[in-house]
């Protein structure tokens, strides 16, 4: 089979890659990723017209059954069990299992996923199947409406989706038209805080083939809730840190409009698809706390805009018989302007009072010029039903500079920040007969990076480097469901995530980066198994998953730098994190009246650093890792009742909560008092009514979250917002 | 006869002086020597020392006590007060000891500590939002942080560019109080601080009785001096150093239009202020050693320090041989003057540092007591690469004379920020590249290190000694 290979991509190509080259790895293949398919076949589209919405179930369930089913550690989050909610995708990311996602306030907010103890870089985003590094936008803006579902890949990621992260992959597929002529979706929410959103998805399909599509949403929100905060007297500079007072926020507006438009053309004899989008989306937010709520500013913001092209080619028996090619392209200019020249500070209460020198934190009106770009293919073989060999490459580039807007001229960095990355993957999966799978891939990432550093000790002068790392991963999954009715599955990873360019080259000063660092990796296990079933009216499924990993060379800073006694690598590799952690699903419906589900994780992530620098005990070895929510659970109940108020209507009464075990910001065996440091538990509560009209066409309703008012915290010190209030309304047509 | 006889009394005088100072030291070695009451017991005070702790992905800090700084082995495990930790951590006489921070990066938020009766820690109330500052200094009951920043807005030329003006923050440790000062008050307006054009950054404040001494470092043409009268305080021939292009990060950040690093390398200039307000300094000068200030990277370290008679003594590592281009490197080697007390002006004092080490200059250099200080010497010259400061040294400026230390460990990765002295001792905190940090203790007489307290952490980033609060 290798040879039919280069004949596709042309030698070069795969002369780089020593995967094929040296032919040392078995043949390839590919996940039971099938989101692909959607564009192609009718199968996952919608049908034509009325029966709309109980199609769109029975079409998106059978996706997630797809993912579900699938060797990998996988889970899909059918968005429309919250559409009715006025949510962002973060929140839909809430109800996988062990996921955690932790917002620092309110709508825009700075919003952090955890998946089974891994946090940021180690989580990579995918829309659709295109990494989001630093895009515009991301999954705390984009509406629910916009998401037919995410997927959720834990610890293995399949080859398609290219992207080093030693933690999974989160990949977010977005709505697709399916087989209909014309249709319309809109939605308008509007609710506490002053908080409007929209979206209108409307487009239209020519016999011939042609297709135009228009995406648009829109976030807004004064976010001014109220928070317990102690405040800064103004007489006296100081802030009584046992004297908080309930005052509203004042400056955390938050606003993002988004357009998308596509042009496609499908099944013509030389492509299935061929389609060219373009988006435009900018945001403005304003920034009204520092990394803890004492810290306040009334001024400070940041705004930008992005630009993006994209373009998809897909086609199956592409050349040869058998062989589905998946070419994706884009590019992604994006300006984000940071602003902080204010001469006043603020408290609480909203005073203000002349600064001695412009800037609330540091005087700054700079803007950065990110170019992304990537390209990407998958190619997908079936010599016959057993065999599925996928090959696939991404390479991705990013480019940065900043612009400095204080003065007149502007002035330009001289050295930009430059990151390009080769992701290679090649897989092969055989499934010799329904109830088994088994799949094993290799991946190659190879990353370059380019910065300024500092040629002496001064810190005078720079000049541009440039530093490459690689690395190679692989691993395994395999599924076999027994006969009565058992799935059990296990899969594997050695994963990578390579250094960024921050790390690589420090800060250009005192954190000086390090060339020899080495890419972080992790041995990620999962064990899992599921049992389902199904009478008329009943549907009860349940779900039990374990997961073990083993993470070596953590990329941190080196407390020691500041004290001089180090000239450089002050970005190490350090530290070494054992997580064992299972996670519980149930689900049940019964018919169309009631559906029930509930989640529980308990991840143990530890110190597993046994000696520090050689045969020094680490003090925090066994330790629990610090400012990580390690036991969470997510829980929904929905009451519908068909025919109210008219055949083809349904009212429903959907209910949903969050808790969160209480975690400690630091390591929690340092110190006498690690209970001042703790995030409490969490207990959230959220209420929604809905109204659906002629078999969903037409959808009202109002939604109360944080049914209590109780005081949220994801994160240390920064509370999220109290009770609100919401309704919203919908159009399917 | 009468000769014969004041000379006996005069040797019984002096062996009676010397056993009682003797006697003296060995009572006291638990107590905070810099302070008048010399006489407290030992129960009435503790050490404190904050320890860091780097576990995977997370560092912790915590704050320690020990009666002893003299063995054993302290662990910060159930115990300590856990914190914030600290940018610099300033004890203010025995009382209260602050955690500087400024809002960048994490903690942010500057707090401060006071023992309680049982010699246990606790935070106080107050918590204060202070700017960036660079440098930082006790005067009576404050602790005073500066740093050179952008001016008012109203200051700002055709470009948009700001002048460079001081920034201050008076942290009042009695009442808890923090105040800023008025910028718009031209008195601390910074840009051609000394005459050539140049702005300057304050390195140290010392005070010594009511005045205020403080390295004036040249740190070469903002912007807004470039552009000043024309241009005409860039030197001829010096043109090409100013950037074309924004470049740099951080506190070395430096933008398009800016004159980075001195014109004037082989000058020393210290702003002797009359008071803590900080406005109208008289300028000493001397052209025998370069600027006063202990360098690492963007790091300024205080190297202007008074001895205990009141006695000024300025160092300069001459870390500006460093600078890429030689129009900004000194030709001056690392070497010590003096600003007698009550002066304005250097007096003839001179030693040259680089004639005793081999050519190796300092990172630091710390008081110790009498009119030794301690330094933290470089292990190679500035002008190899690599350089470190991982030795000690005991400069005794009586005798002007440098001795290494010995005694430290060979794997010694940093020294900590702060010391502590007591008399006939200087204290240092010591980390190691393998091993758990320690303070050890430096006899000036001899200058022989002897390693105390170890602490089970990855470093001591700074410790002294308190007493119960109120």
């Amino acid at each position: 089979m290798k040879y039919l290979f280069p004949y596709i991509f042309g030698g070069a190509f795969l002369a780089t890659s020593p995967l094929i080259a040296e032919n040392s790895v078995p043949p390839v293949a590919r996940v039971e990723h099938e989101a692909e398919e959607e564009e192609t076949t009718d199968l996952s589209g919608l049908p034509s017209l009325p029966e709309t919405v109980l199609e769109e179930f029975t079409i998106t369930a059978s996706n997630q059954n797809k993912v579900r089913t699938s060797a990998f550690n996988a889970t899909a989050i059918n968005t429309a069990d919250l559409e009715n909610a006025s949510r962002n995708i973060g929140d839909v990311l809430s109800k996988a299992p062990g996921m955690k996602v932790r917002f620092s306030g309110g709508e825009g907010s700075d919003m952090a996923v955890s998946m089974d103890g891994f946090t940021g870089k180690h989580v990579k985003i995918f829309i659709d199947g295109v990494p989001q590094d630093d895009a515009g936008f991301g999954i705390n803006n984009i509406p629910v409406g916009l998401a037919e579902r995410v997927e959720v890949y834990r610890g293995v990621v399949p080859v398609s989706l290219g992207g080093d992260a030693i933690g999974g992959a989160i990949n977010i597929i977005t709505k697709k038209s399916g087989g209909k002529r014309w249709w319309l979706d809109a939605a308008y929410s509007y609710g506490s805080f002053n908080t409007h959103k929209s979206h209108i998805n409307v487009g239209n399909r020519w016999d011939n083939g042609l297709k135009l599509e228009l995406n648009a949403f829109q976030n807004y929100s004064d976010n001014d809730y109220s928070v317990w905060a102690p405040v800064e007297d103004f007489v006296t500079g100081a802030i009584n840190r046992r004297r908080p007072e309930k005052v509203r926020r004042f400056h955390d507006r938050y606003s993002n409009e988004a357009v998308i438009g596509k042009v496609s053309v499908t099944d013509r004899a030389w492509a299935d698809l061929l389609q060219l989008s373009m988006t435009y989306s900018q945001m403005y937010k304003e920034i009204q706390t520092g990394v803890r709520q004492e810290i306040v500013y009334g001024d400070k913001h940041r705004r930008g805009q992005s630009f993006s092209p994209k373009l998809i080619y897909k086609k199956r028996n592409f050349i040869i018989d058998g062989l589905e090619a998946n070419l994706n392209a884009g590019l992604t200019r994006n300006y984000t302007t940071q602003v902080d020249t204010s001469s006043y500070k603020y408290n609480w209460r909203g005073d203000r009072e002349h600064l001695n020198s412009p800037g609330e934190q540091s005087y700054l009106h700079s803007r950065a010029r990110n170019t992304n770009w990537n390209a990407s293919a998958v190619m997908d073989y079936r010599p016959s039903h057993e065999h599925l060999i996928t090959l696939s490459n991404l390479y991705a580039g990013h480019h940065r500079r900043n612009e400095n807007l204080l003065v007149t001229p502007h002035s330009m960095d001289e050295i930009a920040k430059e990151t390009r990355k080769d992701i290679l993957g090649v897989s092969y999966r055989y499934s010799p007969s329904v109830p088994v799978n088994v799949t094993l891939f290799a991946k190659e990432y190879w990353q370059q990076v380019a910065g300024p550093q500092s040629t002496s000790a001064s810190s005078d002068h720079f000049k541009r480097s440039v530093r490459s790392v690689a690395a190679m991963g692989y691993g395994g999954a395999a599924a076999w469901t027994l006969p009565i009715g058992v799935q059990v599955k296990g899969s594997y990873e050695k994963a990578y995530r390579l250094p960024t360019v921050d790390e690589m080259f420090g800060d250009e000063d005192l954190e000086q980066g390090d060339m020899g660092l080495r890419p972080e990796s992790s041995h990620n296990i999962n064990l899992g198994a599921g049992w389902e079933w199904a009478s008329d009216q009943h549907n009860v499924r349940i779900e039990a998953g374990g997961v073990y990993r083993d993470t070596r060379d953590y990329i941190q800073r080196n407390i020691l730098a500041l004290s001089g006694g180090k000239s450089a690598a002050t970005y190490v590799n350090y530290g070494k994190v054992r997580t064992l952690g299972y996670n519980l699903s149930g689900h049940y419906t019964l018919g169309e009246w009631i559906s029930a589900g509930a989640n529980f994780t308990h991840m143990n992530a530890r110190d597993a650093m046994k000696y520090i620098a050689g045969s020094t005990p680490n003090v925090a070895y066994g330790e629990r890792m610090p400012n990580l929510p390690y036991m969470f659970a997510d829980g929904d109940l929905t009451l519908t009742w068909p025919g109210f108020g008219g055949k083809g209507n349904r009212l429903s009464l959907g209910y949903d909560m969050q808790y969160t075990k209480s975690f400690c910001y630091y390591a929690s065996n340092i110190g006498g008092n690690s209970a001042d440091y703790m995030i409490p538990d969490q207990w959230a509560h959220n209420l929604t009514l809905s109204y659906a009209i002629q078999q969903g066409r037409y959808v009202l309703s109002v939604e109360c979250r944080n049914l209590t008012d109780a005081r949220l915290y994801d994160n240390y010190s920064l509370q999220k917002p109290g009770r609100g209030f919401f309704g919203k309304i919908q159009l399917h047509i | 006869m009468i000769k014969q006889y004041i000379k006996f009394a005069a040797i019984m005088a002096a062996t009676l002086v010397a056993t009682g100072a003797a006697t003296s030291c060995s009572d006291d070695l638990s107590n905070e020597g810099n302070n008048s009451d010399n006489n407290a017991p030992v129960s009435e005070g503790r050490y404190v020392i904050s320890a860091g702790i780097q576990g995977s992905n997370g560092t912790s800090n915590v704050l320690l006590t020990t009666s002893s700084l003299a063995d054993g082995t302290l662990s910060a495990e159930g115990q300590g007060l856990l914190n914030d930790g600290a940018y610099q951590w300033v004890m203010h006489g025995t009382d209260a000891l602050y955690s500087l921070n400024y809002n960048q990066g994490s903690a942010g938020l500057t707090r401060s500590f006071v023992m309680n009766a049982d010699g246990s820690l606790r935070q106080r109330d107050m918590e204060y939002k202070v700017r960036r500052f660079t440098s930082y200094g006790i005067y009576d009951n404050q602790i005073i942080t500066t740093s050179t920043g952008d001016g008012p807005t109203q200051y700002a030329d055709a470009n948009g560019y700001l002048p460079k003006t001081l920034l201050i923050s008076w942290l009042n440790t009695d009442s808890e109080t923090v105040k800023s000062n008025d910028t718009a008050d031209g008195a601390y307006l910074m840009e051609n601080f000394l005459g050539t054009g140049e702005y300057v950054t304050l390195s140290g404040l010392e005070q010594v009785g009511g005045r205020i001494y403080s390295g004036a470092v040249p740190m070469g043409l903002s912007q807004y001096g470039v552009a000043a009268d024309g241009g005409k305080w860039v030197r001829k021939g010096y043109e090409s150093l100013v950037a074309t292009a924004d470049g740099g990060s951080n506190s070395n950040a430096y933008k398009k239009g800016e004159l980075l690093g001195t014109q004037y390398p082989d000058e020393c200039w210290v702003a002797i202020y009359p008071d803590n307000r900080l406005q109208r300094p008289v300028l000493a000068h001397t052209d025998r050693i370069s600027m006063p200030a202990g360098r690492y990277k963007s790091q300024y370290y205080q190297t202007v320090w008074a001895d205990d008679k009141g006695d000024v003594y300025v160092f300069s590592p001459s870390y500006s041989k460093t600078m890429t281009d030689a129009r900004q490197q000194t030709t001056l080697p690392a070497g010590v003057c003096r600003i007698p007390k009550g002066s304005d002006k250097f007096d003839t004092y001179y030693v040259n540092i680089e004639a005793q080490t081999g050519g190796r200059s300092f990172m630091r250099v710390w008081p110790a007591g009498g009119s030794k200080f301690l330094m933290v010497m470089y292990d190679r010259p500035l002008t190899e690469k690599g350089f470190a400061g991982t030795r000690l040294a005991i400069f005794d400026a009586a005798a002007g004379t440098v001795t290494d230390v010995t005694g430290l460990p060979d794997n010694v990765s940093a020294f900590g920020k702060t010391v502590h002295t007591e008399p006939g001792k200087i204290y240092v905190a010591v980390n190691v590249t393998e091993g758990y940090p320690a303070i050890y203790a430096v006899d000036t007489a001899t200058a022989r290190a002897t390693k105390g307290v170890e602490v089970k952490a990855t470093e001591i980033s700074g410790f002294g000694y308190m007493k119960p609060f109120e």
